[in-house]
This record gives structure tokens, sequence and C-alpha cells, in this order.
């Protein structure tokens, strides 16, 4: 059946088949390359805001949103809860001791200045996070560590460089033990990350959702002792702070607080769940959680529907492309349609001399597969043409605009099927022929 | 009918100047029925494209109903093929696309008459040559002598006065051949020019009249030769 | 016209035809929603945003060492920059306008909480120059007074101003049923709990909301809803944004001249990328421009790959009937005969094409708009579509139809 010395006469003939019709090959081979190159473009980008960052801890990883309303309007019983955490209920779910791992994290902008000197004070984003935020999201080190839950609970002046940051004070040498002022305070180094990129960057949807983790971490217990204001993302108030100093911020009917649980189990899932909904009762004689309950609880691949990344424009572009690629395929179609026709009195001449149609047509088959390839090949190369071209339009979509294996793989096999599928009725239309048909004079 | 004197076609490539044919003089009347004949390579299809304005010619005179043939443009050429000349071809060349009605229907379509007169003249042609029961039927439904018959029938359903058949008999069996030989026969009893060619010596016998054309050149206008192919002519007076 | 034999002989050889009209109907689906789109996005980036965007820039600068007291040194600064000849004005602001970002506040026209009168406004702070140095027309009221701009000192989260400025068509939300001259004077209730009133001490031109470009129902209605409060912030280390105005084609010169002086007052000083607005703006737009040139480049491509497929196939149909073409000479078929045959064959196809595309169109049409907050599709796109199908389809049957007409009534007699 298969044998080697076969397949290799098959593909000699295929492509002796491309080379004798040397235009209409071309222009087959540039009709699937230019659908897939347009394809991919697109593809690209829409498989790369939405494949999963973390496939293996998706179940188990959650973020709430605590649906707390101080007055309910009519016609307001549906809304959507606000989908960051105040600072006095993150405070009391850090407490529970449901979840295995918390992250409670913000970041703002902070001026830094390296306590050595050689460095000029700088801008940086600056982050407090509670340790859980390093186990949470995998987060890798280079040197050092992350703080201890003691550390934390101590409110210790300690700091974790980004590798960036590193890079920026160092030199990317080992920093462990240098120290840094950031505003009016020191902090000494414990850990330094090693790159971090997840994409799209799921617990901080606020601020630069494709960008990488730049500047410090430092302790969240240092929250009241700092006073910084979150200055960059997200931060929307329900009602206005009581009174205009740190404590009123902190407390006040805001919202700006990232929080993530880990809850391996579904009896903690549904645990958690409980307590919130328990909370937001007892809270109810503060006035707050007014109206019907919403609380909501996301695990990681819910949450990335729910940041509706993919909008009705994406959808718009994938589909225009897809569209594009079936007019391209429409095309390749019509030539080899062409082409075969023209082959006619060859087909009979083989089949009269013996050729069965199955053989034929595997014949065919494999040399519309060729096409297909050295058209996928081609939509590579359009495709990373296209890409270029998206990163000149859209300056922050340097991560999202490349190609990796996965994608490569992706392409070169659409384009084979999607030529052979194009190519199988006329391949299969010219192998009914009769034998001998057409070698009579007309 | 039809005269031509001293008529010439050169063709030339970059390197080659080929005579087709040269100082070609014949003379056709009404109601003819003319064989013409010769070797393969002898010229006689160009006689007929010439004849039948599907070429020009270089030299000489050529008058058909004794207009001048000479410098005719292109559409009024067509005009008078589309309405003086029927035309029958080795290979029938029907359109594989169209019905038989639709085939016959094609220079009628070019002369311009109103529908109800093409369908009269179709059904009519089509009854003529025996096929009007298969006027829904496609060119690849048929046999070659019936195919060749609708060819017959696209050629005269324009009532032209003379009607060109290049090997007519070519692509056919004897039986079939013998069958468009008969049609043909009748046509011209009814008064139809007709001028084919052939290098069949038994259709040559069944025509009124022999031209037997060697080297671009008419051998011998009058007289009826039993020729074997290929052989110098000896002029018998 | 030989309508009826031309369509016959299609119907017989349908597989050409088929992949043609198919072509011509996903063609011309797409280049109709994508005009239709890219005229969306286009017009978006058109809509006047309400400020001088060609004159203003912004600066985000701040101190290394700060002192205690911010509120003279502000007023150094800005005194400094509007003194240098040139700048037209300048004023503290809060955040960058126009960037797709920004705060946002909820405010209801009357006490009582739970009506559905509450409108959310985009939000800025200014000094009493920032209707002057935005380039804002003040239409009714005052602006603010020197005396009503609050500096808080840093670190600390004061509550709203007693006063605010605010857009006409703001106004015109709150109050729909006042004179807009009336409204000056009237006070608006903050967030959804009964709490202090501001009062609305003027009325501005339109300024765009932060969300103007956005792809919603809330956008459209809010476009302009914009309030100008008179405050002046100072996150920590955050620093604070100064913008300031330039006469025309000044700009350049004067970004380096209003970075000198403030370094010449304070050397230690931090500075942000100094941006211009223009290109704040351009750059928040850059998502509009990016789908209307992708849409635009693949219509293109679409248009172009369809009509190679039309010269391809009628080439193609030419050769392979080149004896057809030679018999109908052969039988009186004129030149013009033979063209008009493949223009009204071209036609015919792309009528039927235009018809099948027109209806997908349109269904595309319905589905973006369930997927995409759009307005509707004016109909006069959808011929004008279809005229350009037409023409590019004739323009590209025209090269095979007049080869076709160049076939030699001899070769009817040709032997196969």
């Amino acid at each position: 059946m298969f044998t080697d010395s076969k397949i290799a006469y098959d593909l000699q003939l295929a492509l002796n088949s491309i080379k004798k019709t040397p235009v209409l090959s071309a222009l087959m081979v540039a009709a699937v390359g230019i659908g897939i190159g347009a394809c991919m473009t697109i593809i690209t980008i829409f498989y790369l805001m939405t494949v999963n960052p973390n496939p293996d801890n998706s179940e188990q990883l959650f973020t709430y949103a605590l649906h707390n309303r101080l007055t309910v309007r009519e016609g307001q019983e549906d809304d959507e809860p606000r989908l960051l955490s105040t600072y006095r209920d993150a405070l009391y779910i850090l407490e529970s001791d449901i979840p295995t791992e918390q992250s409670i994290h913000y970041q703002s902008w902070a001026v830094y200045r390296n306590a050595a000197g050689g460095v000029n004070p700088f801008w940086d984003l600056f982050r407090l996070a509670t340790p859980g935020f390093f186990s949470l999201f995998d987060v890798p080190f280079l040197y050092g560590e992350a703080w201890s839950q003691e550390q934390e609970d101590n409110k210790a002046m300690v700091m974790v460089l980004t590798w960036d940051m590193n890079n920026k004070l160092f030199g990317g040498e080992n920093s462990v033990g240098e120290r840094i002022e950031v505003g009016d305070d020191f902090y000494e180094i414990v850990g330094v990350m090693d790159k971090f990129k997840p994409l799209p960057k799921y617990f901080e949807f606020d601020y630069g959702l494709f960008q990488e983790i730049e500047g410090a971490l430092v302790p969240f217990s240092l929250t009241p002792t700092i006073e910084l204001m979150k200055n960059s993302g997200s931060r929307s108030c329900i009602a206005t702070p009581e009174g205009d100093d740190f404590q009123s911020y902190l407390d006040a009917e805001c919202h700006w607080l990232h929080h993530w649980v880990r809850l391996p189990t579904a009896e903690k899932r549904e645990a958690f769940h409980e307590m919130l909904n328990n909370y937001s009762l007892e809270q109810r004689r503060f006035g707050r959680f007014q109206g019907p309950f919403n609380n909501r609880l996301y695990n990681l691949t819910e949450w990335l529907e729910r940041l509706e990344i993919v909008d009705g424009t994406m959808t718009m572009l994938i589909g225009v492309a897809l569209m594009f690629l079936i007019v391209c395929l429409l095309n390749t179609n019509a030539l080899l349609f062409a082409k075969f026709t023209g082959r006619s009195a060859e087909v009979s001449l083989k089949r009269a001399l013996g050729c069965s149609k199955k053989r034929l047509l595997k014949q065919h088959l494999i040399e519309i597969g060729l096409v297909g390839l050295v058209g996928g090949a081609l939509g590579l190369l359009l495709a990373l043409v296209g890409l270029a071209g998206i990163k000149i339009l859209l300056t922050n979509f340097d991560d999202l605009a490349h190609l990796n294996t996965d994608l490569v793989i992706i392409a070169i096999a659409a384009s084979i099927v999607s030529t052979l599928v194009a190519g199988l009725y006329p391949a299969w239309r010219t192998c009914q022929i009769a034998p001998a048909k057409y070698l009579k004079s007309q | 009918m039809l005269t031509m004197k001293g008529v010439s076609k050169i063709y030339r490539t970059d390197l080659i100047e080929t005579h087709a044919l040269r100082d070609f003089s014949v003379e056709i009347g009404d109601g003819d029925f003319v064989a013409v004949t010769g070797p393969s390579g002898s010229g006689k299809t160009t006689l007929l494209n010439i004849a039948g304005l599907l070429e020009s010619f270089d030299g000489g005179v050529y008058e058909l109903d004794g207009v001048d043939m000479h410098g005719l443009n292109d559409d009024d050429s067509s005009e008078i093929r589309n309405e003086q000349i029927g035309f029958i071809f080795q290979s029938f060349n029907l359109m594989p696309d169209l019905n038989l009605f639709e085939n016959v229907d094609v220079p009628l379509r070019y002369r311009g008459f109103k529908a109800a007169e093409r369908k009269r003249r179709i059904e009519e042609s089509l009854e003529r040559v025996g096929l009007s029961g298969r006027m829904k039927h496609l060119p690849s439904q048929l046999s070659g002598g019936q195919q060749q018959r609708v060819a017959i029938a696209r050629a005269l359903a324009g009532s032209p006065k003379m009607l060109l058949a290049d090997e007519p008999t070519g692509n056919l069996d004897s039986l079939m051949a013998r069958q468009v030989l008969d049609l043909l026969d009748e046509i011209n009893r009814e008064g139809t020019t007709i001028i084919m060619v052939t290098h069949d010596d038994e259709l040559a016998r069944r025509a009124k009249r022999n031209v037997h054309v060697l080297d671009g050149k008419v051998d011998d206008p009058t007289a009826y030769q039993p020729q074997q192919r290929d052989q110098p002519v000896e002029v018998i007076a | 016209m030989e309508i009826r034999p031309i369509a016959s002989s299609m119907l017989r050889n349908r597989t050409g035809p088929i992949l043609i009209c198919l072509q011509i109907a996903l063609t011309l689906a797409l280049v109709i929603n994508s005009i239709f789109i890219i005229q969306l996005q286009m017009e978006k980036i058109a809509r006047p945003l309400g400020t001088d965007i060609d004159n203003t820039a912004i600066f985000n600068v701040a101190l290394v060492d700060r002192p205690d007291d911010m509120e003279p040194f502000i007023k150094n600064d800005m005194d400094e920059i509007r003194r240098i000849p040139g700048v037209v004005d300048a004023t503290i602001i809060a955040q960058f306008l126009h960037s797709g970002g920004g705060s946002a506040l909820s405010f209801r026209p009357v006490s009582e909480p739970g009506d559905d009168l509450t409108k959310t406004a985009s939000v800025n702070e200014v000094d009493e120059h920032g209707l002057n140095a935005l380039g804002v027309e003040l239409l009714y009221g005052r602006n603010f007074r020197a005396d009503e701009i609050l500096y808080p000192a840093p670190n600390t989260q004061v509550g709203l101003s007693e006063v605010v400025l605010i857009t006409e068509s703001l106004a015109k939300a709150f109050f729909p049923d006042s004179e807009t001259a009336d409204i000056v004077g009237k006070v608006v209730y903050p967030g959804d709990v009964d709490t202090t009133p501001v009062e609305i001490i003027g009325i501005t031109a339109d300024v765009a909301a932060q969300w103007i470009n956005y792809d919603s129902e809330f956008a459209e209605e809010a476009a302009y809803y914009f309030m100008l409060f008179p405050r002046v912030q100072t996150y920590n280390d955050d620093g604070h944004y100064y913008l300031f105005r330039t006469e025309p084609g000044a700009q350049d010169r004067l970004m380096a001249a209003v970075t000198d002086k403030l370094y010449e007052i304070a050397p230690d000083r931090l500075f942000w990328e100094p941006t211009t607005q223009a290109e704040i703006v351009q750059e928040t737009q850059q998502g509009n421009r990016a789908i209307a040139t992708i849409l635009g480049v693949i219509s293109l491509l679409m248009v172009m790959i369809t009509a190679f497929g039309i010269v391809g196939l009628a080439s193609f149909t030419v050769n392979q009937r080149t004896r057809q073409i030679g018999t109908r000479r052969a039988l009186g078929a004129k030149k013009r005969d033979i063209l008009r045959y493949f223009l009204v064959e071209n036609v015919m196809l792309t009528t039927i094409g235009v018809v099948l595309g027109s209806a997908l169109a349109y269904g595309i049409h319905l589905f973006l708009f369930s997927i995409m907050h759009i307005p509707k599709m004016s109909f006069a796109l959808i011929p004008a579509g279809v005229l350009v199908l037409y023409v590019l389809g004739f323009a590209a049957v025209l090269g095979p139809a007049l080869r076709a007409t160049a076939v030699a009534p001899a070769v009817a007699s040709r032997t196969v």
C-alpha cells in the first residue's frame, strides 16, 4: 500500500505537474498565500489575546466581585458588581482561612532612588502585595525569594525587584541585601524576579493588560504606613470619603484593590461563596449590600471571559479575515478547475493506460497538498509583514503581534487543509473522465 | 455566382514566403455542385476560406454574385458570410453548451431576425435534416452523423446562396457519410450552390463537377480526373 | 441581446460562473460593510473634542524633595510659565485629557436618591486659568475665582468643592426642561447617597469625555458629559500635570522654553516625557485608525483578487472557446458581437453576484449590529458598492474580451 518508493514517485509526479503550468501554479500559491497571510495576521492577535496564561491553575485561581450597593434604584437590580474590592472588604476576607493562598495588590507610580547612588531619581510603578501574590501567580525568582508571612505581618520594610528594575538599578547582578529608597522610605531587597509576562495580565486588568510587570513590590501591610494612594489604574467610589486623611481614603466605599485566592476544591469554593454572602448579610446593618445579592466568583477561565478581551470589533475582524480566506480559496478552486480541465487529455490517456480513479485522485490530492504547503509558507511570510504593520498601527501590540511555534503549525495545517477542501471537487471531477474520451480528435 | 480570376494568397513569416494559392481562376455558376480535390497542402482549404471570406486574398479578383469582394472591411465580410454563405466544417463546430435549437439559432441572431422568424426557420431546417424531434438535445447526445446534419441545418437556416463544406464527411463512418451526401444532393437539387472540399474520390464522384487543385493552382478546371494521390498531373485534352 | 443562450450556456457549464458569482457576492458584502465601519471610525476620529488640541501640551513633573506646602510652589511655577512670551495661558490639571481614560463621577439633579436622573460625567480638575488654557469657551455664568481653588496638602483626600463648571450637553441632560441660561446656579448631588450638593457656577461649550470613542450606548449618550472642578491634587510622588497653551506654530519652541524654566526654578525636577495634546489624541485614536486601515487593506486585496479571478476566468474561457469564437465569426458574427457576448456574460454574472452579495451584506450588517454598537447603515452604500463591482467586472473582462474579438474566423476551419 504505502511503500516508500510509491510515495516518492507520486511526489515526483506532483512536482512535475506543478512545474508544467508555472504561471497557474504560481497564481494558486499566491492566492492561498495571501489568504492565509491575512488570516494569520488577525488570528495571531486573537490567539495571543485569548490563550490561557495559566492553564494549570485556571480551575483553582479565583477572584470575586462583591455587589455592594448603598441604595437601590428601580431598574437597577441587575447591575454588575464592581470588579475591584474595597480596602475594608479585602482585609476582612484576608482573615478567612478558607482559601489556601491569597493575594491583595495594587500599584501606583512612585519616585525611586538608589540608596547607593549612581542612578538619578526616576519614576516607576510601585506595587504593594501580600506574599500570596508570588505563589498564586507562579512568579519565578532569579535571586532570593519573596518575603515571608511573618515579615508581612510585621510590616517589614522589604522589597522584591522585578527583572526590569534590577537591570536598571544593578545591571542585572544579585542585589539581595541592597537598599532602595522609594518616596521617603528605605527598603531592603530580599528577592529579584525573573522575567514574568503572563499574557494577559489577568490579575491586573486595569493597567497594561498586555504589558510586563514593572517596578518593585513591597508588603501590602505597609499600605497604611506608606500612605500611597493608587494613582495608576481604576478606582471607583460609590460614596465620597468621610474625611480628607489617608485613613478615610482606606475606609471609603471605593473599589481599587485586586484580590485573588486559591480554592483548590469544590467544597472550598462553595464555602468561600457562602462566606461572601454571609458577610454581605452582616454588613447590611451598616446600610451596605442593599438589594438582592449578586456576589460573583470567577475562576481564571471565567474571568478571561468577563474581561471581554475579545470584543465585537475583534470578532468582526476575525470574520473579515475568514471571508477573505474564502474568497482566496474560491480563486484557487477556479484555478485548479482551469488547470485540471486543461489536463483532460492527459487524464484520459492515463485512465486508458490503466490508472485507477483512486490512484489518480491521490496524485491530484498530493499535488494540491503541495500547493497548500508552499502557499502556507508564503502565507507565514506575508503574516510576518502583516504583523509588522500591526505593530506600526498599534504601538502597544508588540507582544501580541509575533508568531510562535503553535501558530506556525496552525498556519501550515490550515493552509493545507483549506487548499485540499478547495481542490477536492475539481480533482474528483477530473478523475471521473472516461478513459480515452479525450483522445479522439474532436 | 462565384468568379475568381488570378487569385493569389501568400503567407509570410520572417523567413519564408508560402504561396498557398497562385494565379487561381475558377468560375462556379448558380446551382453548381463542385467538389474541390487535391492532395493535402495543395491549398484547397485556403481556397474555401477565401471563397467564404474567412480569409483575405492578396492578388487577383474575386466576385460573388457580381460584387467585388476585394478590400471588404470586417463588418461587411461578416455580414455577407452571415446572409449569403453557409459553412459546414469537418469537425462540425457545434457549440457544446447549446442545444440543437440554440445552435441553429446562432447565425440567425446575428442576422437580426425577430424571435418568431427565427423559430420558424430553425424548426424548418431541423425538420429538413430530420432532427426536429431532438431540438432540446445537446450535441454530445448525438452521433457524429447527426451532429453534422445539425451543422447543415445551421448552415441552411439563413437561406444562403451557397454552402461551403470542408471535408464534411471526414469524421464520419461510411454509412453516415452517405446519408450526409444524400442530404447535400437534395439541397443542391433544390437550388443551393454547393462547393465541397474533399480528398475522398468517391465523394468527389457524386458532385456534378470537380476542380482539382495542386500547388495552389487549378489543375484542370473542367474534366473529371480520377487521380492517384501525389502524382504529377497530366492534362488530358 | 442574447441573454437566453448565454444563460443556457452558463448553466450547462456551471463551475466557473458559480465561483465568480460567489467571489463577487462575498467581495460586495465585505466591501460594503468595511466601508461602513471605516466611515464610522473616521467619524469618530473627526468628532470635535472641544479643547485646543493643536496648541496645548502637558508636562508631568514632580519634585524629588518636596516641600511640605506645595501651594505656593505650584503657584509660582504657573506664574513663571504664564510669563513666558508665546504662552497663551497655563493651568494645573489633574490628568491627561482625551487619553481614553480618566476619572468619572455620577451626579443627580435632585436631592432624593433613587431617581433615574443620575448622569455619569468625565471629570477633571483645573485652576482659575483652566478654561483659557484649554481653549474652552464659557457660554453662561462665570469661571472659577482664584480663591475658590482648593490646594489640599499631599496625601489628603479632600471632598468635592462647592462649585463646578459643566458642559452644555450635561446641563441639558440634568435639566432638560430649563433654559440653559437658567441652569446656572442650580445644584447637583454626588453619588448615590444624600450628600452635600455642588453648585453649577458656569456652563461651557462641549468638551469630549474620555469615552467618546468607546463602542457603547452609554458612550454615545454621554459623549460630551464633562465637569471641571477647581482643585489641585498632589498625590504623593505622582507629581502634577501642568498644561499650557501656546500661540500657533510656537509649540515646539515653547516646550523647550518651559522645560528650561522649570529646571531653572528647581533643578531637582523629575520629568515624565513631555507630551503634546495632539500626540495624546493620536495615540488614543490608534485603535480607530488601525481598524480603518486593516479593513481598508483587506477590502482592497479582496477587490484585487476578485478582479484577477474575473480576468483569469475570462481568459480561460476565451482560450477554451477559441474554436467556438472562430465558428461564430465564420457564421457571421461581427467583432462587436463577440465583444458584446463576453460583456453581457460578465454583466449577468456580476448581477447575480451583487444580488447575492447585497443580501449577504445586509445579513452581515445585522450580525455586526448585534455584536458591536453601531448605527444602522444607510442603504446608499449598497448601490455604490454595486456600481464599483460592475465597473470592476467590466474593466477586468475587457482585456480577455478584446482578445476574443481578435480570433480569426479562419480558426473554425482548422482541424484539431
